[in-house]
């Protein structure tokens, strides 16, 4: 690797020695995994749908790049910076998110896209890892200064951004991003009580989803009750996995990526399972444990109760997304279009994934003292 | 310091609640990192092999093979339907780069009409671009030839071969082994080979009636295939099993030459069986058709000709056409008189050549009549008027049921399709269907053959049959043997009936061929050992006005072809032990002595040189005509004069 001298002062030098590498190990082969599985599995899909076949292989390394220059860059930052880039991104997110309800082009029901010259970009992508920064930041100021109502602003924000999600609609991520939210409150001291409350909540809100919006009913229903509608890209993603096995078909060699259209995104779980076979597959999931974990275990060490909470928000919503991805794969959970980070095929998905990225390795890096209370 | 000390125990209070939430945190994490894991376990483990079978599927397709059709020999083994190679051209679009191109290539070695391209264009657009399609079939060994030596220029096509059912003697047997055909939609039943493009089965005739034994059954073939269908390669074969042979009691050669015999005629059949075996030798019907004609596909206008030809080319008339039996059923009537008691074995008739009943004349064939006749001069002299006496004797109800004792007025169970009935008229029938009460000068008509009483000729050498072979209840069957424990029936009940008067019957079938005045005289077989007898038959087609009898009836000659009578002649040989029955009937042909008579007795002739019944390898040897007073034959041995 490049190596910078212990001593070496130049901001390089200091992010390297202070970067948690381990974390940064695992980011790296997680995409480097992610670009074996897009170059097995695009060109089928590229096939299917008439377009050149590295068409996908192509546009995965060409928003990689700046996906990875932007964690970096990310990583590069203070908390304090973090927390700035965080809110900047927040706003504009917000209004861009606020603005597809009027600009946005409609997708499979939902209005989620911005479509801008050479680029279309789904700004609560963005407006995700963002919120869990500025969320943090709320709580934290509730305990850090006395007289400012964080924890009231803190609510008020999720209320307008989840409306705003499921005003789209987008309920995966809206439950992402109260899960999340829920997470932080809870780590920052919510008292039990109010623990029970909005867990409660929670469930109100799943029942209320389940038999206000038909398109939810349907795929709880498929889930619950495979025989009761079409679930056929579940049952083959289970029969890809079965049919990999211990040790699979060989990379290239699976054939659930001739029959399933998400194959390089929503499903390309499936095709590591077939083609990778299970002891790759369980490396995955490692990996994925690992870096949440990692994460996790670097923040018990952090005095910094924004850092804390903030790094804990983003890892939760990395970690959650991973797991979605995977257990809907598994037939686990109900079907839900969410990619698998790093991995899946997903163009400006990818960006804001090096961003929330970014944002960790910067809140995990070590401080020597520099520590920024407020 | 107490404000810093509470802060202090404030500030790891908070810390402790921290620390653990996020250890409660990591550990939901990890909790749901292993459903993720023991669901892995469960899918690539656990379900695997389940869904490894079920995987495979996808990937090998199974493919019919369509088994060998059974053979169909004659009783010397002779290949009666066989099946040919026929090949055919194929082409496979995504090799062909021009394919109008090669197609007109083609057409210069193999025709090919307008709506054959249409058709081939058709099935290229419905197909993969890696499925053969047909081109053309049956073509030549010199087009095969052509075609393989100009392969450079024509990518994409190549020749396949399949198998086609072939009938090596067309035209003669055509009646019996019938034809294959293309599955109707309607016929796709049960076995998934019917549905299998270009299978055919049997359409008519023994390939219709054995088609289960004859079909086989289908083998598969395991192929591998990709995700999109195509072949890549066979894994295993399994040719499945070919149809049986069916071995026929038919004697080619004797077929054939009765077939060659009645093409003399417009319109006429004959059947030759064994007495005792009831097998049949030769079911022979003219004008046939060329049964390889259907394997190929018939044309339209082919189909058109042999529907519409008055003379019937496409029906069995042995078994599927019905006429009157004339006086071939004088034979019955006789016995049913001497069976129910009504005339003794020397009653007497005298003949002035027609009979009052009521206030209708019944008349006998001969305009001056026969003078005083016993049976046996009645039968020879085929007097009418002898058995307008009879039939005054019985009811039609005793007559009727010595019919159905010879087999006339029902089906025998022939292993061939389109077997008919005919009619033996009763009281209760004319009731049933007229709604009148029976007549009784319909009783005279019908024990002259005439009137209702309608047989099929199979009938008729059946009825003759079973009156040279003892009594017994003889059966007609077209197979010897298909396979081991499927083979020809040939003991059979007895009917019941008195053998001297049986005896009676058949010494005046003798009488009529061999007896200077019987009436078949002219057409007697005179090498001796093969002398036949028989009885003929003669059956109106038309009615007889008063009128023209009071001027004369009409000649035959001089009567249009459609009007003429019927020629009937019933025979059997060898006389002193009957071993061959025939029925053999002339459509239109005038009388039955000097058109039907000569038939059989050459055909009679001919078979007794031949011998089909010995020469059969199964044949027990004690049957064998000529073999001696073994013979189970013991009746039917009068004295030939």
């Amino acid at each position: 690797m490049i190596a910078f001298d212990r001593t070496d002062q130049s901001i390089f030098g200091r992010w390297w020695w202070t970067v948690d590498r381990w974390m940064l190990a695992a980011l790296a082969v997680l995409v480097g995994y992610g670009i074996i599985l897009i170059m097995a599995a695009s060109p089928a899909v590229a096939e299917r749908i008439g377009l050149d076949t590295y068409h996908f292989v192509e546009h995965h390394l060409a928003m990689l790049v700046p996906s990875l220059l932007l964690m970096i860059a990310i990583s590069l930052l203070t908390p304090r910076g973090v927390r700035r880039v965080a809110l900047g991104v927040f706003l504009v997110a917000l209004a861009l998110t606020a603005a597809t309800m009027v600009i946005g082009v409609e997708i499979k029901g939902a209005r989620r896209w911005i479509h801008l010259p050479g680029l279309s970009i789904q700004p609560s992508e963005f407006l995700k890892p963002a919120f869990a920064v500025v969320a943090a930041w709320m709580f934290s100021l509730q305990r850090t200064s006395p007289g400012f109502p964080g924890n009231l602003a803190a609510i008020l924000l999720y209320i307008l951004v989840v409306g705003l999600l499921i005003k789209q609609p987008d309920l995966g991520m809206a439950c992402v991003v109260s899960v999340v939210w829920f997470c932080q409150f809870f780590l920052a001291g919510l008292n039990i009580g109010f623990v029970v409350i909005f867990i409660g909540l929670g469930c109100v809100g799943l029942v209320g989803a389940y038999h206000l919006l038909p398109h939810v009913h349907s795929r709880i229903d498929r889930f619950l009750d495979p025989a009761s509608g079409d679930t056929y890209q579940v049952t083959r993603s289970m029969e890809a996995f079965a049919n990999g096995g211990l040790l699979g078909t060989g990379p290239g060699q699976g054939t659930v990526k001739m029959q399933l259209p998400d194959a390089h995104a929503d499903f390309i779980f499936a095709v590591s399972g077939e083609e990778l076979g299970l002891l790759w597959t369980l490396l995955l999931v490692a990996l994925f444990g690992f870096i949440v974990l990692r994460g996790f275990s670097r923040l018990l060490k952090d005095s910094n109760l924004f850092v804390l909470l903030a790094a804990a928000g983003l890892l939760v919503q990395f970690g959650m997304q991973a797991f979605i991805n995977m257990s809907s794969s598994l037939h686990l959970l109900p079907a839900k279009g969410m990619t698998l980070p790093f991995v899946s095929y997903g163009g400006s998905s990818l960006i804001a994934l090096g961003f929330g990225m970014g944002m960790v390795l910067a809140l995990t890096r070590r401080r020597f003292g520099l520590g920024d209370r407020q | 310091m107490a404000f810093n000390g509470g802060t202090m125990n404030r500030d790891t209070d908070r810390y402790r609640t921290l620390t653990r939430r996020v250890l409660v945190l990591g550990s939901i994490k990890l909790g749901l990192l292993s459903t993720l894991v023991a669901r892995l376990y469960y899918l690539q483990v656990v379900e695997s092999a389940r869904y490894t079978m079920l995987a495979d599927e996808n990937r090998i397709s199974l493919r019919l093979v369509a088994p060998s059709r059974g053979l169909i020999v004659d009783r010397l083994g002779v290949a009666l339907a066989v099946n040919q190679q026929n090949y055919r051209v194929v082409l496979v679009q995504e090799r062909v780069r021009d394919i109008e191109g090669t197609l007109t290539l083609l057409t210069q070695i193999v025709p090919l009409s307008d709506t054959d391209r249409r058709r081939i264009l058709r099935e290229m657009q419905r197909k993969r671009r890696f499925v053969p399609v047909t081109v053309k079939e049956n073509l030549s060994w010199d087009q095969v030839a052509q075609i393989e030596t100009n392969t450079p220029d024509l990518p994409g096509v190549s020749i396949e071969v399949g198998e086609i059912r072939n009938y090596p003697y067309g035209e003669a047997t055509a009646h019996i082994l019938g034809y294959v055909g293309a599955v109707a939609v309607s016929e796709v039943q049960g076995d998934p080979v019917l549905s299998l493009p270009g299978f055919r089965i049997g359409k008519t005739g023994i390939e219709k009636y054995w088609e289960k034994e004859l079909r086989g059954v289908a083998g598969t073939s395991q192929l591998e295939v990709n995700a999109v269908g195509r072949v890549i390669r066979e894994l295993s074969r399994d040719e499945g099993q070919p149809g049986h042979e069916v071995t026929l009691t038919l004697d080619l050669a004797l077929q054939q030459f009765t077939q060659k015999r009645l093409a003399d005629e417009q319109s006429a059949c004959a059947v030759v069986m064994d007495v005792h075996t009831g097998g049949i030798y030769t079911m022979a019907s003219n004008p046939s058709y060329d049964p390889n004609r259907f394997s190929t596909g018939i044309n339209a206008e082919v189909w058109e000709e042999l529907l519409s030809n008055p003379n019937a080319p496409l029906t069995n008339k042995t078994t599927g056409s019905l006429y009157s039996p004339g006086s071939t059923l004088k034979t019955v009537v006789a016995l049913a008189a001497l069976e129910s008691g009504v005339i003794g074995a020397h009653h007497t008739v005298v003949c002035p050549g027609y009979m009052d009943l009521g206030d209708h004349r019944f008349h006998c064939w001969k305009r001056g009549g026969h003078g005083t006749v016993d049976m046996s001069d009645a039968l020879r002299q085929s007097c009418d008027t002898y058995f307008y006496d009879l039939a005054r004797r019985m009811s039609i109800d005793r007559i009727a049921e010595m019919c159905h004792r010879f087999g006339l007025g029902e089906t025998l169970g022939l292993d061939l399709p389109g077997e008919r009935s005919g009619l033996v008229p009763s009281r209760l029938w004319k009731q049933a269907t007229y709604g009148v009460p029976w007549q009784q000068g319909e009783t005279l008509v019908a024990a002259i053959g005439q009137g209702y009483v309608l047989t099929t000729p199979l009938q008729l050498a059946v009825m003759c049959a079973r009156l040279v072979n003892g009594g017994y209840a003889v059966k007609p069957h077209l197979v010897k043997q298909i396979r081991q424990g499927v083979a020809e029936q040939t003991v059979w009940p007895e009917i019941g009936v008195d053998k001297a008067n049986l005896d009676m019957v058949v010494q005046g079938m003798n009488l009529v061929v061999n007896h200077p005045h019987g009436t078949a005289y002219k057409a007697r077989i005179t090498e001796p050992g093969f002398e036949m007898g028989g009885k003929t038959g003669t059956s109106q087609v038309r009615r007889i006005s008063m009128a023209e009898r009071s001027t004369g009836v009409i000649k035959n000659e001089d009567l249009p072809w459609r009007e003429r009578d019927h020629a009937l002649f019933i025979g059997f040989a060898p006389v002193d032990a009957p071993r061959y029955a025939v029925a053999a009937v002339v459509e239109h042909g005038g009388g039955g002595s000097a058109v039907a008579a000569p038939i059989v007795r050459d055909i009679l002739e001919e078979c007794q040189r031949r011998n089909p019944a010995r020469s059969s390898p199964n044949a027990e040897a004690g049957a064998s005509p000529g073999a001696g007073s073994g013979s189970p034959g013991e009746v039917g041995r009068p004295k030939s004069t």
